[in-house]
């Protein structure tokens, strides 16, 4: 082959490749770029999907507590004072303690009336949120259950905050249902990057090849995925049961 | 043919010049990233190539020594910027060894190339092939991540595209020229490619200057 042979081939072949290389690099990006938007709007109607359940399951929580409350509190001291006024009838002293017991019940019947408030609701704060949820555990002497807050409170954004508070009253629940504990303690770590949140129990624990447990744990941890969350559970035949959740910021 | 040599050698001139302006203009839209080079690089070929220019036409002297100094800052500087750009550490490690293998390359043409009449043409090849091997690991670091969303505003992707484009056009003319000159017109046809191929190179900088946005 000859030199005039050489570069009449490179002088034809050059802008034909650069030509192809030109189509296949765009057609390779635009693929990628298409593929990553779909990616993206599979993982916002999965997010949206699971935020709209949390939001419905946390209401029917809502709902179960109120039942709960209603009966077991509210209920209790309505009967108490129902008792107490007709016993004031043969004994006019003790109408002091009837007052003092419907007092006390309409003081319930307000804290339960500002708990479940929808605007109240969305207006607090994850450790408000949790730290309500604790004082009901222990007015109600479900369990003894301890909050602590470490670090300066960050404040994260509403739907996300929905998702962690799901995650932590799910866990809250089988604690109360199922682990037969006896004390609560949850604890809520404020750092830079990240809110690091761990809730542990003494109660019996469980095995994690429980497939029914599994169920639930593949829901939280499905949960804690898309809000950019690691959640770790442990737990071990009578030891209880700890739940680690870590939410970075960003 | 000889209008055509000039005008298209003019044109290129100018839009290096065009392109190092605009580059300064928006500097401080990169000025926080490694591209923060690019304005250096576009200095050093404008400069490069009028004071090539000026010996040639001026003086009559052999203007190699002068390219071969500026082809190690050309491609050393390219290579820090996309060692830079690039987060995985795996290709940063081959880019390393690339450059270390090019400065070696290069320190072996200073030994056996006669550097004041010579090009450093096994030098130059290297580093342009180590150059398209940057970039082609560049390409699959953003399309391994979610940069390729906003690809079209991204600087270093226009400049690459350039790059790419020149270089494995460039490269077969560069091996052509150095081992089957002779001179005839049939060798015009591959420098109007190569003109063109800098043309297209340098009008792939200016998208990536004018559509650019701030990135830290």
């Amino acid at each position: 082959m000859d030199e005039k042979e050489v570069i009449v081939i490179a002088a034809i072949a050059i802008p034909v490749t650069l030509v192809i290389i030109v189509i296949v690099l765009f057609s390779v990006f635009s693929r990628r770029k298409n593929r990553l938007l779909q990616e993206q709007e599979r993982a916002k109607k999965a997010f949206d999907r699971e935020l709209a359940e949390s939001q419905i399951e946390i209401r029917e929580e809502t709902l179960r507590n109120i039942s709960w409350e209603l009966h077991d509190n509210i209920g209790q001291l309505m009967t108490l004072a129902k008792i107490q006024s007709q016993m004031a009838q043969e004994r006019p002293e003790l109408l002091s303690e009837v007052s003092e017991t419907i007092g006390t019940g309409i003081d319930e019947l307000r804290a339960l009336s500002k708990l479940i408030n929808p605007e109240a609701l969305k207006s607090l704060s994850l450790r408000e949120a949790v730290s309500l949820e604790i004082e009901r555990f222990n007015r109600l002497k479900f369990i003894a259950a301890n909050l602590k807050v470490e670090g300066t409170e960050i404040p994260i954004e509403g739907n996300i905050q929905i998702i962690i508070f799901r995650i932590l009253q799910e866990f809250f629940s089988n604690t109360i249902k199922h682990s037969r504990a006896s004390t609560l303690d949850v604890v809520l770590n404020y750092s830079e990057t990240f809110l690091n949140i761990s809730a542990g129990d003494n109660g019996v624990g469980f095995d994690k090849s429980d497939k029914f447990m599994g169920i639930g744990l593949k829901n939280m941890e499905t949960r804690a995925q898309l809000i950019n969350s690691t959640l770790k559970i442990d737990s071990e035949k009578d030891k209880g049961t700890t739940l680690h959740l870590q939410y970075f910021y960003i | 043919m000889n209008a055509l040599f000039e005008s298209l050698q003019n044109a290129h001139i100018a839009l290096y010049a065009i392109v190092f302006v605009i580059s300064v203009v928006k500097f401080p839209l990169y000025k926080n990233s490694a591209l923060k080079v690019l304005p250096i690089i576009l200095f050093l070929t404008l400069f490069t190539e009028s004071l090539g220019m000026y010996i040639k036409f001026v003086y009559a002297l052999s203007n190699t020594i002068i390219y071969n100094i500026y082809y190690f800052f050309y491609f050393s500087l390219f290579f820090y910027v996309f060692k830079e750009v690039i987060e995985e550490k795996r290709f940063k490690k081959y880019i390393k060894i690339g450059l270390a293998l090019y400065c070696l390359i290069y320190l072996g043409d200073w030994f056996y190339t006669d550097f004041m009449n010579r090009g450093f043409v096994i030098s130059y090849i290297a580093g342009a092939t180590i150059l398209v091997f940057c970039i082609i690991l560049y390409y699959i670091s953003i399309l391994q991540s979610s940069l390729v969303l906003v690809v079209k505003n991204d600087l270093l992707f226009w400049v690459s595209v350039g790059l790419f484009l020149f270089y494995i056009g460039y490269i077969p003319i560069k091996i052509i020229r150095t081992w089957f000159y002779k001179q005839d017109s049939f060798f015009e046809i591959l420098l109007v490619i190569q003109f063109s191929l800098i043309i297209i190179m340098y009008l792939f900088f200016l998208t990536g200057f004018l559509w650019m946005k701030k990135r830290s």
